[in-house]
C-alpha cells in the first residue's frame, strides 16, 4: 500500500518515485472499483426557490473530487519539530463574551445597515455600505420585532495574533493549569512555530478556538467583522478573504443561516439574528404552559417557551460558508462551536427541578457552568517546511492532514478529577472521518457513554466501546465517568479509522492495531490524553439519566408525501442548472422514476408547511458514505435499510446529518414549519461539495413571507447588485 | 441548596473592555494587514506558479507551441476545461456556453482573459479538427484549442484537477467543470461550464480580481424584482439558448421560431428527447440538419419528456410573441412592484444630497479638500436610500473616496454635478433655497452653488468668479 506521506527529508527522486508508484496504485485500486461511486455525491445549500435562477453562484469548491485525480503530491510529511505527544495541555475553549444589545454600535437593524464607508482601493475603491448583508427587505431578519435580540455577541475575523483576553470561563486548575493572563501565541504547539498572520485566520485571529453560549428564549445578535486583509492575494496560499457563517443548525430565517453566496468583505460586518427558539414555536405549546419547554432565568428557576421541547438542541457550531471557499476557510481557522442552554440541559448539575436533567456541568452558576463540560474540535492540520498551516488547493480527492489536533492543540493533554465529564465532540476536519475509543494504560477499551447525537440529547444514552464513525460536522456528546481509574492514571482517546488519501476511510482498525503504530496513516492512534489528577473538591452529583428527551411524536402529523431519493451511478447526463450542472455519473431517481442526474427542479419537493414528510434515501451503486445534511430541521431516522431495527440506539434520536452508508439506505421523517424559505440538503464533506446532485425544497403554503422568486445576490465591496434575469443575449 | 447569582454569563449593562480592545485591535489588523500584504503577498501565492504548473508543450490549434505555465497561465485570468470533438453528451453544450460566456467578457477576451479547451483525445483532435470544431462554436479570439501528448495532457489535468478516470460503464463521464483562475492572486477555483453564463462573466470578470475592474454603478439587491417562473422557459434557457434562438436568426443551431408548426410534434419531442437513437436510425430531417449546420450534432442532454412537451410549448408561445407564461405564480405577481419600490420619494431624498453636494463645492472653490470624504460619503449613504433614481450620483461619487489630491476631486465633481442635476432635472425647487446653477465655460460643465456669487469649483481661487448663472437646469446629455 502506498503511503500519503513521504518522510520529511525525501528527495526529489524519490518523490518522483512515489509518484510513480501512486499511479500504479491507482490502477489496481480502479480496477477494483468499477462499482464504487467516485465522487460524493453533494447537495449544495441556496436560498431561493425558482429552480436555477436563484440559485446562489454555481461555484464549486475547488475541493471537488474527480475520480482517481490524486495528484502525486508525494506530500511530505508535516515537520513537528521535535514536539512529542502529550507534552502540552489542551486549552479550553475561549468564551465570547455576551454582551447588552446597547453595546453594539451601530445598533442591529431588520434590514442591512446601508450607511456608507470609503472602500479600500484593494477593493475597487468608492464608497461602499458598512454592512455586507443584501439590502431591502428580503433580507431583513424575519420577525425582528417579535424576536428583539436581548443578547450582542462581536467577533472579529482576523488574521493570526496573540491572544490577550482568553476567556476560558473556568478556573485554571480545570484548565490544565493554563494560565488565561499570560498571552497566547497562535501556534499548535509551543515548541512548534508561530503562525503568520496570514496563515491562519479565525475569530478575532487567536487561538482557543471560540465558544458562544445561548439559551432558549434569548435572541442573540451576532456581529461578525470582517477584518481579513483587503489585498485578496495575502492569504498564505488558501482562503479567501470574504466570508459567509453559517450556525448549523440553527432554526431561523434563512437570511441568517450563513447562505453561500451571501458574503461580506474586509471592512464590513453582518449581522447574524439568532431568534434560538424550539421548533414548533408558533404551532406547538404556542402559550408556553409546559415547564419541559423553558429556559433557566438565571435564578434557579425556570421561563417557559413555547414550542416543543422534544427539538431541544444542545450543541451547535458555527462557521464560514464561503462559496467555492469553504473549505479553504474552515480549515483556515473560521470555525467555532455553540453551546445551547435549556431547562433540560441547563448546564448545572445540581438544580433539581422535574426538568433538569443535571448533566455534567457545575455548580457554581445558575447555567451554562463550563466546569465538567468540555468542547473538543477535533482536525486533522498540515504544515509546510516552515510550519507554517498548508493546504493543497488542487488536490481535489479530499484533504486528509498528517497533524492530529484537538481544540488546535497538537495531541495534548488534558487533566480530568475523578469524577464524570462531558465531552462535546466536534468533527471539524476538511475529509477524514474519526472512529473514537477511549483506552487505558494497557490499551484496553474503557466505556463511553453517548449521549447524543448532532447535538442533540438522545432519548437514552448507549454505553459504547468506541464510538461511530464521526462525520465531518457532525457532534457527539459523551460522558466519561473518570471515577473509575485512579489519581495517576492516563487515559487516552484512540482514532481508530485510517485513510489512505481524502476519498474517504479505508479501514478501521482494531485498538492493538491502531495503538500498534504500524499504520501509514500518521492521524490513527492516540490523539489527547486524559491525566487523572485529583478528586473533585466536591462530590458529584451530575446524572446521567436513563431517559433524556425522547423524539418528538409525530404519530399526530399525517405524513403529507413520502420521497425516494436513489444516489448513484449511470444516470444520464443531468438536466443542467445554474447550481448543479454536473455531467457526470451521479444521478437521482425519484419516486422510482428513470436515474437522472439530478436537477432540484425535477425534484420539486415543496412540501406544505406545517406537514411532514417521509423520505427514502438509497444509496446504489456500492459506493461510499454520503453525509447529507439537512439545514434547519432536524429529522428522525426511521429505518436503515428499511429495518428500524437496524438503526442503531445512538442514531435514534434526532440528526441532522444522515450517512447512508455504502450500499445503505436511510429512512427519515421530518417536519417542516416555523419559518419560510428555501432549505437545501448538502453532503457536508467540506473538500467534495461536488455539485452532482442537489435537492432543495421551499415550504409552501404557508404564511411565511419568503416564497418570493428572486435573483440571487451578487456581493461586491461597492453593495449587493443582482443580475438581471432575462434572456441572455 | 444554595443558587448563587449567576456571574459572568448575564448581558452586562457596560461593554467590557474585552470588546473595547478588540474594536482597537481590529482597527490594528486591518491597518497591518494592509501593510503586510504587499510584502507578504510575493511570497505566498507563489506556491501556486511556476514550481506547481506543469511548463509542458501543448499544440494550439493554430498549429503554433505554447509552454503551458509561461504562455498560458502566467499572470493571466484562465478559465480551462477539457473536452473533445466528437462528443456526443456535454461538450457541445458547454462550448456553446463557453461561447456566450466569451461574447459577454467582450474585448477582455484576449487581453487579460483567455479560456483554453483542452482535448482528451489527442489521437483524433489534431489542430486542423480543433479549429474546424472551434469555428463552429464561434469561439472567438483568446481562446485556445489546445492538443498535445496524451501523458503531458493527463499530467497537466491531474494539476489542475481536473482529470477523471475513464470508466467503461460510463465512456462518457467527463465533467463539465470549468476551472477558473487568476494566475496573478493564486486564486483558484471549479467551477461549472454550464453555469449561468452571466455569472460566470461576472467571476471571471470581476470576482477573480477583486471587483477592481467592476463598474460601480450598481443597481441594489433591493430592488431585487420578483421574477415569473416560466418552466419552459428556464428549460429553454438552460438548454437550447446556447445554441437556439427564437425568432433571432440561426446561430450554432437553427432558428426555432415557426418550428413546432413545422415539425411533426412526435419527431419533435423524440428529437429532444434521444436525438442520438434519431440520427442512428438515419433519419433523413436529422441528418439534413447535421449537414446543413455544420456538422454540430443536436445533443442528448437526458431530457425528459415532460421537459419536450415544456420546451414545445414554449417554443409554440415564443414563436407567437407571446410573453413567458406567468400562470405559474399568479400570487407573487403583486409583489413584483412593492418590492422595488424605493423607500422615500427621488424629490425629498435629494436634499441632504445636495446639502452635501454644496458644502463640497464650497470647499472646491476655496482650495480646500477638508470634509469633501465625509461629504461625499454621505452623498453615497443618501443615494443608496434613494435607490435607482440616483444611481448615477451614487456611481458618481465613487471617485472621492479615494481622492487625495484637490485635482482629482476636480475632475469627479464634473460628474457629480451632472448626476445631481440630472436627478433633479425638472425640479428646480426640490434643489432647495437659492440654490443656482452656473457653468464654467472652461470646464464645460455646469454645478450648483448657493447664491448668486460666482465661486468656480473647478479652478478655485486661481479663477474663482469665473462662469455664470444659468437659469434652467441644462438637459445633460446621456
Amino acid at each position: 500500500m502506498s503511503y500519503i506521506y513521504l518522510p520529511w527529508n525525501a528527495s526529489n527522486a524519490r518523490r518522483r518515485a512515489a509518484e510513480a508508484a501512486r499511479k500504479n496504485r491507482q490502477e489496481i485500486v480502479r480496477a477494483l472499483s468499477w462499482g464504487r461511486v467516485s465522487r460524493r455525491e453533494l447537495l449544495k445549500m441556496g436560498l431561493f426557490t425558482g429552480a436555477g435562477m436563484l440559485a446562489p453562484f454555481g461555484g464549486l469548491n475547488p475541493f471537488v473530487g474527480t475520480a482517481g485525480a490524486a495528484v502525486p503530491t508525494g506530500a511530505p510529511r508535516s515537520p513537528l519539530f521535535g514536539c512529542k505527544p502529550f507534552t502540552q495541555p489542551m486549552p479550553r475553549f475561549d468564551v465570547l463574551a455576551r454582551n447588552a444589545v446597547s453595546c453594539l454600535n451601530p445598533e442591529p437593524l431588520a434590514e442591512a445597515n446601508q450607511t456608507m464607508q470609503a472602500c479600500d482601493s484593494k477593493l475597487g475603491g468608492g464608497f461602499g455600505p458598512i454592512e455586507g448583508r443584501p439590502p431591502g427587505r428580503v433580507w431583513a431578519h424575519q420577525r425582528f420585532d417579535e424576536f428583539p435580540p436581548a443578547v450582542g455577541v462581536e467577533a472579529w475575523q482576523a488574521p493570526a495574533t496573540t491572544n490577550y483576553s482568553y476567556n476560558p470561563e473556568v478556573p485554571t486548575h480545570l484548565n490544565s493549569g493554563i494560565d488565561p493572563a499570560r498571552g497566547l501565541p497562535l501556534r499548535f504547539h509551543t515548541g512548534m512555530p508561530t503562525q503568520n498572520p496570514n496563515s491562519v485566520w479565525t475569530f478575532n485571529g487567536t487561538i482557543p478556538p471560540k465558544l458562544v453560549q445561548a439559551r432558549y428564549g434569548e435572541p442573540l445578535l451576532f456581529r461578525h467583522h470582517n477584518s481579513l486583509p483587503y489585498d485578496v492575494t495575502a492569504n498564505g496560499g488558501f482562503g479567501r478573504h470574504t466570508i459567509s457563517t453559517h450556525e448549523h443548525n440553527g432554526h431561523h430565517g434563512a437570511e441568517n443561516d450563513g447562505f453561500t453566496g451571501a458574503f461580506f468583505f474586509p471592512g464590513q460586518f453582518y449581522d447574524y439574528h439568532w431568534p434560538i427558539v424550539l421548533a414548533g414555536h408558533f404551532t406547538m405549546n404556542a402559550a408556553a404552559t409546559d415547564r419541559m419547554a423553558s429556559t433557566p432565568d438565571g435564578s434557579g428557576n425556570l421561563i417557559r417557551v413555547p414550542g416543543d421541547w422534544h427539538e431541544t438542541m444542545s450543541t451547535h457550531w458555527f462557521h464560514d460558508h464561503m462559496f467555492s471557499f469553504t473549505s479553504q476557510n474552515v480549515y483556515k481557522g473560521n470555525a467555532a462551536m455553540f453551546n445551547l442552554y435549556s431547562g433540560l440541559d441547563r448546564g448545572n448539575e445540581e438544580i433539581e427541578d422535574g426538568v433538569n436533567l443535571r448533566l455534567p456541568s457545575g455548580t457554581a452558576k445558575d447555567w451554562g457552568n463550563l466546569d465538567y463540560d468540555v468542547n473538543l474540535m477535533l482536525a486533522d492540520k498540515a504544515f509546510d517546511r516552515d510550519g507554517q498551516l498548508f493546504f493543497d488547493i488542487f488536490n481535489f480527492d479530499g484533504f486528509v492532514g498528517d497533524v492530529m489536533t484537538v481544540n488546535l492543540a497538537y495531541n495534548p493533554y488534558f487533566e480530568v478529577e475523578r469524577r464524570k465529564y462531558r465531552f462535546r465532540i466536534l468533527n471539524a476536519s476538511v475529509s477524514r472521518f474519526f472512529k473514537i475509543a477511549l483506552a487505558d494504560a494497557s490499551g484496553a477499551a474503557q466505556p463511553i457513554i453517548q449521549i447524543g447525537n448532532d447535538g442533540n440529547l438522545l432519548p437514552h444514552p448507549v454505553t459504547l466501546l468506541a464510538l461511530d464513525e464521526i462525520g465531518i460536522a457532525e457532534r457527539y456528546d459523551i460522558v466519561i465517568d473518570f471515577s473509575n481509574y485512579s489519581i495517576g492514571d492516563r487515559l487516552h482517546l484512540v482514532n481508530l479509522c485510517e485513510h489512505d488519501d481524502g476519498k474517504g476511510p479505508k479501514d478501521n482498525l482494531s485498538m492493538a492495531e491502531a495503538l500498534s503504530g504500524e499504520s501509514e496513516d500518521p492521524c490513527v492512534g492516540r490523539f489527547l490524553e486524559f491525566r487523572i489528577v485529583r478528586d473533585p473538591a466536591k462530590p458529584d452529583v451530575s446524572r446521567v439519566p436513563d431517559t433524556m428527551i425522547p423524539n418528538p411524536d409525530l404519530s399526530q402529523i399525517p405524513v403529507a408525501q413520502e420521497r425516494t431519493f436513489v444516489f448513484g451511478r449511470g444516470a444520464k447526463q443531468p438536466s443542467d442548472n445554474p447550481v448543479t450542472s454536473f455531467i457526470g455519473p451521479w444521478g437521482i431517481a425519484t419516486d422510482g422514476g428513470t436515474m437522472l442526474a439530478a436537477d432540484y427542479k425535477r425534484v420539486s419537493a415543496a412540501p406544505k408547511f406545517g406537514t411532514r414528510e417521509v423520505w427514502h434515501l438509497v444509496n446504489s451503486g456500492g459506493g461510499w458514505d454520503h453525509p447529507i445534511h439537512i439545514h434547519f430541521e432536524e429529522g428522525q431516522l426511521l429505518a436503515r435499510n428499511g429495518d428500524p431495527a437496524k438503526v442503531p440506539a445512538w442514531e435514534r434520536g434526532r440528526k441532522d446529518v444522515y450517512r447512508l452508508r455504502p450500499d445503505g439506505s436511510v429512512t427519515l421523517t421530518m417536519q417542516f414549519r416555523d419559518w419560510g424559505g428555501m432549505f437545501m440538503e448538502h453532503c457536508h464533506n467540506t473538500v467534495h461539495e461536488d455539485n452532482a446532485m442537489l435537492l432543495r425544497w421551499e415550504i409552501n403554503g404557508g404564511s411565511e413571507p419568503f416564497l418570493r422568486r428572486l435573483p440571487t445576490p451578487v456581493c461586491t465591496p461597492q453593495g449587493v447588485t443582482f443580475e438581471n434575469q432575462d434572456d441572455t443575449e | 441548596m444554595t443558587v448563587r447569582q449567576e456571574k459572568t454569563l448575564t448581558a452586562r449593562s457596560r461593554c467590557t473592555t474585552g470588546q473595547k480592545l478588540l474594536r482597537a485591535a481590529a482597527t490594528v489588523w486591518a491597518m497591518a494587514a494592509f501593510a503586510l500584504s504587499p510584502v507578504a503577498s510575493g511570497a505566498q501565492h507563489d506556491r501556486w506558479g511556476a514550481d506547481y504548473f506543469s511548463n509542458a508543450t501543448l499544440t494550439t490549434q493554430d498549429g503554433i507551441q505554447v509552454r503551458f505555465y509561461d504562455d498560458l497561465i502566467k499572470g493571466k485570468i484562465v478559465g480551462i476545461n477539457l473536452m473533445y470533438t466528437t462528443c456526443q453528451y456535454a461538450c457541445p453544450l458547454e462550448t456553446a456556453r463557453l461561447a456566450q460566456v466569451q461574447r459577454l467578457l467582450g474585448d477582455r477576451m484576449g487581453r487579460d482573459i483567455f479560456f483554453y479547451s483542452i482535448t482528451i483525445d489527442p489521437g483524433h483532435d489534431t489542430p486542423p479538427v480543433l479549429k474546424d470544431y472551434a469555428e463552429k462554436y464561434r469561439a472567438g479570439p483568446g481562446w485556445l484549442f489546445l492538443t498535445g501528448s496524451a501523458a503531458d495532457i493527463e499530467a497537466i489535468s491531474r494539476k489542475l484537477g481536473l482529470y477523471s478516470e475513464p470508466d467503461p460503464n460510463d465512456p462518457d463521464g467527463h465533467t463539465p467543470s470549468l476551472l477558473v483562475g487568476n494566475e496573478r492572486t493564486g486564486q483558484w477555483m471549479r467551477n461549472s461550464a454550464l453555469d449561468n453564463p452571466k455569472f460566470l462573466a461576472r467571476t471571471i470578470g470581476e470576482w477573480l480580481n477583486s471587483w477592481q475592474t467592476a463598474t460601480k454603478e450598481l443597481k441594489s439587491f433591493a430592488e431585487a424584482p420578483v421574477m415569473t417562473f416560466d418552466q419552459g422557459q428556464y428549460t429553454f434557457r438552460n438548454h437550447c439558448a446556447a445554441c437556439h434562438t427564437i425568432g433571432h436568426g440561426d446561430a450554432i443551431g437553427p432558428d426555432l421560431k415557426g418550428v413546432t408548426a413545422a415539425r411533426d410534434r412526435r419527431w419533435l419531442a423524440r428529437f429532444i428527447v434521444e436525438p442520438e437513437k434519431v440520427f442512428a436510425e438515419g433519419d433523413p430531417i436529422a441528418h439534413a440538419l447535421l449537414a446543413k449546420y455544420q456538422f454540430v450534432r443536436m445533443p442528448s442532454l437526458s431530457l425528459t419528456d415532460a421537459d419536450a412537451d415544456r420546451l414545445i410549448d414554449y417554443i409554440t408561445r415564443r414563436s407567437a410573441d407571446v410573453a413567458p407564461s406567468s400562470a405559474a405564480e399568479p400570487a407573487h405577481a403583486a409583489e413584483a412592484a412593492s418590492v422595488a419600490t424605493p423607500s422615500t420619494s427621488a424629490a425629498a431624498g435629494l436634499k441632504p444630497i445636495v446639502e452635501a453636494y454644496l458644502r463640497i463645492q464650497q470647499a472646491l472653490s476655496a482650495d480646500s479638500l477638508e470634509g469633501v470624504t465625509e461629504h461625499a460619503r454621505t452623498i453615497a449613504t443618501e443615494a443608496a436610500k434613494i435607490g435607482s433614481p440616483a444611481g448615477s450620483i451614487r456611481a458618481a461619487v465613487n471617485p472621492f473616496a479615494q481622492a487625495a489630491e484637490l485635482t482629482t476631486a476636480r475632475e469627479a465633481f464634473g460628474s457629480l454635478s451632472d448626476a445631481v442635476i440630472r436627478a433633479a432635472s425638472g425640479q428646480k425647487a426640490s434643489l432647495g433655497d437659492d440654490v443656482q446653477v452656473a457653468y464654467c465655460p472652461m470646464m464645460r460643465k455646469y454645478w450648483l452653488q448657493k447664491g448668486g456669487k460666482i465661486r468656480n469649483p473647478f479652478y478655485g481661487q486661481a479663477m474663482l468668479d469665473c462662469g455664470r448663472v444659468v437659469d434652467e437646469l441644462p438637459p445633460v446629455p446621456k
